[in-house]
């Protein structure tokens, strides 16, 4: 299928997603323009961290040769989480100390940056990169899952340190599992260059991308340094990965479901995948989140006040869950696993 | 312009895989590795793309290879490996075409003497019409014959190939034997390893033996595939009046 084409559908499906956004609410369109800028805010939040997320997909999986990596079955999601939070907690630590206009989510990223990187390098560290082999794909899905498990725990750990402090035990739980409620121009104005750049840098590697699905070998004698391809592939998914966290909390399974449902219509090229996969992305969480809007909760559970909305990572994990187990069944049927 | 490898040392924990081998394969010649398993073979070729840290000196036309960048390094030296790696399902145009990424790196984009250089390359192989299939579906042979097209696509004046008539029927071997002859008729360096004996005999203009890490035996093919070096090497004996067949000698 030619990549216009279905690049022109992708844009179409986005575009009628953020229309659906922007009307799901009370007062739909009609709705005072106040409401309607909170909409867009979240909109774009959503449309941000889904093409983020999508995007480093496509870099992990180009990298790790494993159709099965995506940041957050890989631990880096986790490790942005935590980052962010981490950030959080000294913010709200030092706030007499930093200047005033210092706000938590201008910290965030850096917070959640220094955490995809490090849980991609352990993972880098502990697995390889071979993944051509079953060996591969197990090594690395178990590092991956080692790595979420134990971030996990610290985040846990972290949370409960904080329960002292109400307000930044709420936002650290919220943080770790996903929204784009109450984000402002802040986050977009700080999220937007990163999610562009990242974007930009995964089309640029695509041919790079190409090369080392071959593996490694093969890649090097056609002229790729693979230990500079490497490591710029891992900085800029580290770096696409915490901008989505920054916007959008932990989400999962958007950066598997995405480059899996495309690659029929795209190919499995990165230069030709990128672009679909970012349009994908953005149009798949903007619409996760009118579902978390929808879903009626209820005022209150057995006498407590109830969330208002179904957290958006809920969401996410319910889709992505089923999916993921779908392609680990049909990876063992096919003796890739 | 010749390959020039001079005292080569390829070590894997305390064991010597390579042990100061020397060894020149000149331009427009068929230059065939031969030797048992574990001798080595894969191994010295793997040292000339730099894929394995080595010692010694490594030259073509002059250069050291050793501190060529990747890039310039697969500009020299083409690979064709035994069999691709390649997991995912890519056209067999892109796979062609990936020879050109050491021409314009991880950034350029292909242009229209790239794409020319592709069709070239598929031609010269008898195999543009596979151009539109996916690398995976096609066979063992097919494969081969691409991934020989992407070897000539990146016009590099020297050619390694590493057993590449592992995987084929009788029929595409000697394609394939014959188009590595054409290709050192081009004025390619083309060195490939063979495992069998009878293969380099027929195609390459020197033989080099390698056994144990060493080379045992290094010239034309009759001064090399002699009694007292395949009785060293491999354990065999030519069969009396056969001019292609072996036969195992008793082991002491």
């Amino acid at each position: 299928m030619r990549l216009a084409f279905v690049l022109l559908i992708l844009a179409a499906i986005l575009a009628v997603s953020v229309a659906v956004s922007l009307a799901t609410g009370s007062g739909g369109w009609g709705a005072e323009r106040i409401l309607l800028d909170l909409r867009l805010m979240r909109t774009a939040c959503a449309g941000l961290a889904g093409a983020a997320l999508a995007v480093a997909g496509v870099m992990v999986q180009g990298l790790f040769r494993n159709p099965l990596a995506s940041p957050d079955v890989i631990g880096t999601t986790a490790g942005a989480t935590l980052g962010g939070q981490l950030a959080l907690v000294a913010h709200a630590a030092l706030v007499g100390v930093l200047p005033l206009w210092l706000a938590p989510e201008l910290v965030l990223p850096l917070g959640c940056l220094i955490g995809a990187a490090a849980a991609l390098s352990v993972l880098l560290a502990a697995a390889g990169r071979g993944g051509g082999g079953g060996g591969g794909i197990v090594a690395v899905l178990l590092t991956g899952f080692v790595i979420t498990a134990m971030v996990g725990a610290l985040s846990g750990l972290l949370t409960s340190l904080a329960a002292g402090r109400w307000e930044l035990a709420r936002a650290l739980t919220g943080f770790g599992m996903g929204g784009v409620d109450g984000k402002g121009i802040g986050h977009i104005a700080l999220a937007v260059p990163l999610v562009l750049a990242g974007i930009g840098a995964a089309w640029a590697w695509g041919r790079t991308c190409d090369l080392l699905l071959a593996g490694e070998e093969e890649a090097a004698a056609l002229g790729v340094d693979t230990g500079r391809a490497r490591r710029w592939l891992l900085a800029w998914t580290a770096l696409l990965a915490a901008a989505a966290v920054a916007v959008g909390g932990a989400l999962s399974f958007v950066g598997l479901i995405v480059p899996h449902a495309l690659r029929p219509f795209t190919g499995v090229e990165h230069r030709r995948l990128v672009p679909a996969a970012a349009l994908g992305g953005a149009a798949l969480l903007i619409l996760c989140d009118v579902v978390a809007r929808a879903v009626p909760l209820g005022a209150t559970w057995f006498g407590i006040p109830g969330p208002g909305e179904l957290p958006l990572g809920v969401v996410t994990g319910l889709i992505g869950g089923p999916v993921f187990l779908m392609l680990l069944i049909r990876a063992r049927r096919e003796g890739t696993l | 312009m010749s390959l020039l490898i001079d005292q080569l040392t390829v070590r894997r924990g305390n064991c010597s895989v390579l042990a100061e081998v020397s060894l020149t394969a000149l331009t427009g010649q068929v230059t065939a590795l031969v030797g048992p398993n574990g001798a080595g073979k894969s191994t010295l070729l793997k040292a000339v793309l730099g894929l394995l840290p080595s010692q010694g000196r490594i030259s073509f036309a002059g250069q050291d290879l050793a501190v060529l960048s990747a890039q310039a390094r697969a500009r020299l030296i083409a690979y064709v490996p035994q069999r691709s790696q390649l997991v995912a399902a890519l056209p067999v145009r892109a796979v062609v075409a990936a020879a050109r990424y050491a021409h314009h790196g991880w950034l350029g984009m292909p242009r229209p003497i790239d794409r020319a250089v592709v069709e070239e390359a598929l031609s010269q192989v008898d195999a543009l019409h596979l151009a539109g299939r996916t690398f995976s579906t096609l066979s063992a042979g097919e494969q081969q014959r691409v991934l020989v097209a992407r070897a000539l696509a990146t016009d590099a004046p020297c050619v390694l190939m590493d057993e590449p008539t592992a995987a084929l029927d009788v029929g595409h071997a000697l394609g394939l034997l014959d188009l590595t002859r054409r290709l050192a008729a081009t004025g390619r360096c083309v060195v490939v390893v063979l495992h069998q004996l009878d293969e380099a005999r027929r195609t390459a203009n020197r033989i080099a033996m390698l056994h144990r890490g060493r080379i045992l035996a290094d010239g034309p093919p009759d001064q090399v595939l002699v009694e007292a070096h395949l009785a060293t090497a491999f354990h065999v004996a030519p069969v009396p009046g056969g001019a292609l067949g072996f036969r195992a000698l008793e082991q002491s």
